[in-house]
């Protein structure tokens, strides 16, 4: 095989697995949260508002760790070369 | 159609390279900001008006943010609503067809998708936070790097060095995120409907009622709309990101000043 295919080959292998596992623990870390927020609306519903509130931010700072993995697979297919 | 990720304008100014298509945006930006401020205060008024009355709010907030900063709170709510308002519009004006508008290498986008500007301010807010910690407790701010014990110095430096550098990333990342997934889904459509597809989709489905450029232009239409839920989420997207920067801002901001 072309060097160029061969390489082609093994960036778009290093994606799929940069992608798959590093969404891994971010799925996770939602899933505790919004399990945990369930939870706690269910014990106490009239503190909704205040709980999604922090519910939020925190669901951004996870879904970032996400974006990382996002952004290394970015990396590899449009700026390696 | 390609995907260009990352390319802009480059002007040379004094030999440097200067990020004309940022800097358009970020000025853009800068003067819808100033342009709201200056309306907000022309006839200030006890009773105010309705934009009085919006920013009235957004002060109130950040004044509460940080209210836990005793004699340094005037300051430190300033920068973090300049922060905050920089922020959310610079992302929210990424979602304006900025598109249309055709420059030579590269796209107007919001400029918080350019590494270099979010970059900055990282780095703004690091040399802030030294500089009011070194304010309130003098030199003994830097006792905090052997503070537990002395063998913790290396990731007490090192903490100052990845605080910027995930506030910058965050930020950038999210927002470049949310343009590249919303330029994929509206190229999906164009990479789909090729002639065959079209063909066999009159043929086939239409039984020959409809010509096959009425099939494509509905096509095209249909595909248009796919990344429009995608556009709502990066409204919330946009705002979640600045108020993250702005809270974790304040963090680092308390943990410099407060006292043991």
């Amino acid at each position: 095989m072309e060097p160029t295919i061969l390489l082609n080959c093994f960036k778009c292998i290093g994606m799929g697995i940069a992608i798959g596992l590093g969404v891994l623990g971010p799925a996770l870390g939602l899933g505790l949260a919004t399990k945990t927020i369930l939870e706690s609306i269910a014990r106490q519903p009239e503190s909704e508002g205040q709980i999604s509130k922090y519910f939020y931010i925190g669901a951004g700072l996870i879904e970032a760790c996400a974006i990382y993995a996002l952004l290394v697979v970015i990396l590899i297919a449009f700026v390696l070369n | 159609m390609e995907l260009h990720i990352g390319e802009h304008y480059i002007t040379k100014l004094f030999g440097l390279d200067v990020h004309m298509d940022t800097l358009i945006t970020l000025w853009t930006a800068m003067g819808i900001i100033l342009f709201f401020s200056i309306l907000a205060v022309y006839k200030i008024n006890i009773v105010p008006n309705k934009i009085q009355g919006v920013f009235e709010k957004i002060v109130t907030l950040f004044v509460g943010l940080t209210k836990d900063l005793g004699k340094e709170q005037g300051m430190s709510a300033l920068i973090l609503m300049c922060i905050f308002l920089l922020i959310i519009v610079s992302n929210l004006l990424g979602q304006l067809p900025l598109k249309l508008i055709h420059l030579n290498g590269g796209e107007l986008a919001s400029p918080t998708n350019d590494l270099n500007m979010t970059a900055a301010l990282a780095v703004f807010v690091l040399i802030y936070y030294i500089y009011k910690g070194i304010k309130s407790k003098g030199l003994s701010y830097f006792k905090h790097y052997i503070e537990p014990v002395w063998f913790m110095t290396p990731f007490n430096i090192l903490e100052d060095f990845t605080r910027p550098l995930t506030l910058a990333l965050r930020l950038f990342a999210n927002i470049l995120a949310g343009e590249i997934l919303i330029m994929v889904l509206m190229v999906l459509i164009s990479a789909l409907l090729t002639p065959q597809a079209v063909h066999n989709l009159a043929s086939d489905i239409f039984f020959g009622i409809l010509p096959e450029s009425w099939v494509h232009n509905i096509g095209l239409f249909l595909g248009s709309l796919l990344p429009l839920p995608l556009m709502f989420f990066e409204l919330f997207v946009a705002f979640i990101q600045a108020l993250v920067f702005t809270l974790l801002t304040s963090a680092y901001i308390q943990s410099a000043v407060q006292k043991h």
